[in-house]
């Protein structure tokens, strides 16, 4: 298993190199010059060309980025074009929010949306079963954007229990919580829906599997054939679109953080790609991939927890 | 006489798939006593899984039993309320292995896991309240394994399903399925998923634990030329019907039904050298869409009107031997000459 989990691990390493490279050269295909923007429509040729020259941007494609590189090994990305701070103290300063809503938010919903996909299965002849079934229906048909304002209007306008701005921060631990709920409940609304049908439809399969109807001929309990013997087999699924789906889940960050008016990485990008502050951006990109690699190599192990064949593969 | 251990009687059932209705079993009559193997043939689609699942009542859901009974020990099964199947039938008295082992294994939990899970339960419904540590259970399970001749079984039996071949997969299933507390063993196409030579061995297996048991066995094959080594009653089925059924000398000696003739002349190990193998022409009808009359008349060969017109009933044509064949009922003994 340690053997399967490094292994693994360091394939993290030419993964991100890839995707640093291909995200160095978007960056400089995308229209606007980063020392014009800086230094606003008034500004010399002159002191274009010494910004140029102080961000390596009049040296070779190769050679910039060879920069980069070593400024981040350094843990250097870099300096925000527009405030002068350090990309990495931004990110710093982001990253907690972002990945906190992210993964409250996910680990909750996949709780959740599996359980509740699970219960659909088993009960699938009766009226609850049936619910479950159309409501998880109803979340995914949701956009997060849609659920973030609906519950807005719902539970700080409506009925204002709950704050609607802002992360919290100033109010210590249940601060942070209560302003937790809303946007983690926006972001996860659509998971719950998503995971439930995918582990229905999945459990509905193992429940016919050969190995169930084995359990059945040796009078195994119904609970324990379908929450631990069905449920584990039925679990796999979800592992790798939960995996695959933290790059859409940060992108829904994005659009909560906005509405929600919260600090976080989305709200950074978004920031930096209208002010066209590059390092910010590169920077904030360069996290969220880091982010969703690092969810894609958990998914990766947890699924040889679930399925003993995958590390011999 | 005393009372047969298993005794099915007029057991009838559908399968109801998108309206369609398709007997798979219709009024089938059978007794097996204690200790006794009864073996039963047919080719695929003729209803003989279905009745090992019936009387387990592991049935899926489109399965309909439309009347009759099976009665184990003089109670009738299909009478038990669910929780008196489990509580005293499945896995206790009547447990069954199955066809595919390479599925019939659950492929992310251990061996270990698996059997300690079957002898816990096994125990618990045996003695309630009996509450024994994991370590028991797992000694247990490793016994099981030794008995049934896994090498090195301390060791094995952490491993997963897929560490094992598909005979040793089949093992560990009769490891869990016979033990003196059991009496009846439903084998459903046990070995036809393994090679020739492992499956003799796992058929040898089964024999000798359920000899030294006294387990009776219910084995379900296609292979008639398995059935010549281990059974003593022989139960030929054709589109959910038993077509003959009586003790093995009999049947294989003088088979008084043409089905039966043609399946024996279909076995290698009877056809003379140099002799083409008789293959039936046609092949078993679909269950929704069977023949008036006799079902099989279509591919005999020496089928007459009568054949067409009347459904042949299933008669003792000799001490302990049934047939149900219009023509050997009319005529009596003759010889069914395929080839």
């Amino acid at each position: 298993m340690l053997k399967y989990i490094i292994k693994r691990a360091l394939w993290v390493i030419p993964t991100l190199l890839g995707v640093l490279i291909i995200l160095f050269g978007l960056t400089y295909l995308m229209p606007g010059d980063p020392a014009s923007a800086m230094l606003g429509p008034r500004a010399t040729p002159e002191l274009v060309a010494e910004l140029n020259e102080r961000m390596h941007l009049d040296r070779a494609m190769p050679v910039r980025l060879g920069y980069y590189l070593v400024g981040i090994v350094k843990g250097d990305l870099g300096t925000s074009v527009w405030s002068g701070h350090k990309v990495s103290s931004l990110l710093a300063e982001a990253l907690p929010h972002t990945a906190l809503l992210a993964f409250t938010s996910l680990g909750i919903a996949a709780l959740i949306g599996i359980l509740l996909g699970a219960f659909a299965a088993v009960r699938r002849d009766s009226p609850i079963g049936g619910a479950v079934t159309i409501a998880s229906l109803l979340g995914v048909a949701i956009p997060d954007f849609v659920a973030a304002l609906l519950l807005m209007l719902l539970f700080c306008v409506q009925i204002p229990i709950l704050p609607a701005l802002g992360a919290g921060t100033d109010d210590g631990l249940i601060g942070i919580a209560v302003h937790l709920i809303l946007p983690a409940t926006a972001l996860g609304i659509g998971w719950v829906g998503y995971l439930a049908r995918l582990t229905r439809e999945s459990m509905l399969d193992v429940l016919d599997a050969d190995y169930i109807r084995t359990a059945r001929a040796f009078a195994v309990p119904g609970r324990a054939i379908a929450y631990q013997y069905a449920l584990k087999n039925a679990v796999i699924p979800s592992i790798t679109v939960i995996g695959l789906g933290v790059g859409k889940l940060l992108g829904g960050a994005v659009f909560v953080e906005i509405i929600f008016s919260r600090p976080g990485l989305g709200k950074l990008i978004v920031d930096a790609v209208y002010a066209r502050d590059f390092p910010v951006v590169q920077g904030g990109i360069l996290v969220a991939t880091a982010l969703f690699v690092l969810a894609n190599l958990l998914a990766d192990i947890s699924y040889a927890f679930v399925d003993p064949r995958i590390q011999y593969d | 006489m005393s009372e047969p251990l298993l005794e099915v009687s007029n057991l009838t059932l559908d399968y109801n798939l998108g309206g369609r209705k398709m007997r798979a079993l219709d009024r089938i009559n059978f007794t097996l006593e204690k200790g006794e193997v009864l073996g039963v043939a047919g080719e695929s689609g003729c209803g003989k899984s279905t009745l090992g699942l019936a009387i387990l009542r592991l049935l899926p859901r489109v399965a309909e039993i439309r009347r009759g009974a099976v009665f184990f020990k003089g109670t009738d099964l299909l009478k038990l309320s669910e929780e008196q199947m489990e509580l005293e039938i499945r896995g206790q008295e009547i447990t069954m292995i199955f066809q595919n082992p390479q599925n019939a294994l659950n492929p992310v939990f251990k061996i270990e896991t698996q059997m300690t899970d079957i002898l816990r339960v096994q125990d618990r419904n045996q003695n309630p309240g009996s509450r024994k540590r994991h370590q028991h259970y797992r000694k247990q399970a490793i016994e099981r394994l030794k008995l049934t001749g896994i090498a090195d079984p301390e060791a094995r039996v952490s491993n997963y399903p897929f560490e094992f071949s598909g005979g040793m997969k089949q093992r560990v299933m009769i490891g869990m399925a016979l033990s003196s507390g059991t009496s009846l063993l439903l084998a459903d196409e046990a070995t036809t998923a393994l090679d020739v030579t492992i499956e003799a061995q796992i058929n040898k297996l089964i024999i000798d634990l359920a000899a030294e048991y006294g387990i009776s066995v219910l084995y379900v094959t296609h292979n008639l030329g398995v059935l010549a080594e281990m059974a003593d009653k022989i139960m030929i089925m054709y589109a959910g019907r038993i077509f003959e059924m009586g003790e093995k000398e009999m049947l294989f000696g003088s088979p008084r039904h043409p089905y039966s003739a043609a399946l024996l002349e279909s076995l290698p190990s009877r056809q003379k050298k140099g002799r083409r193998l008789l293959s039936i022409p046609g092949f078993v009808p679909p269950l929704d869409r069977l023949p008036k009359g006799c079902s099989f008349h279509p591919r005999c060969v020496f089928a007459e009107d009568i054949c067409r017109k009347q459904v042949p009933p299933l008669t003792e044509v000799a001490s302990g031997h049934w047939s149900a064949c219009l023509l050997d009922q009319k005529r009596g003994r003759q010889k069914w000459q395929w080839t």
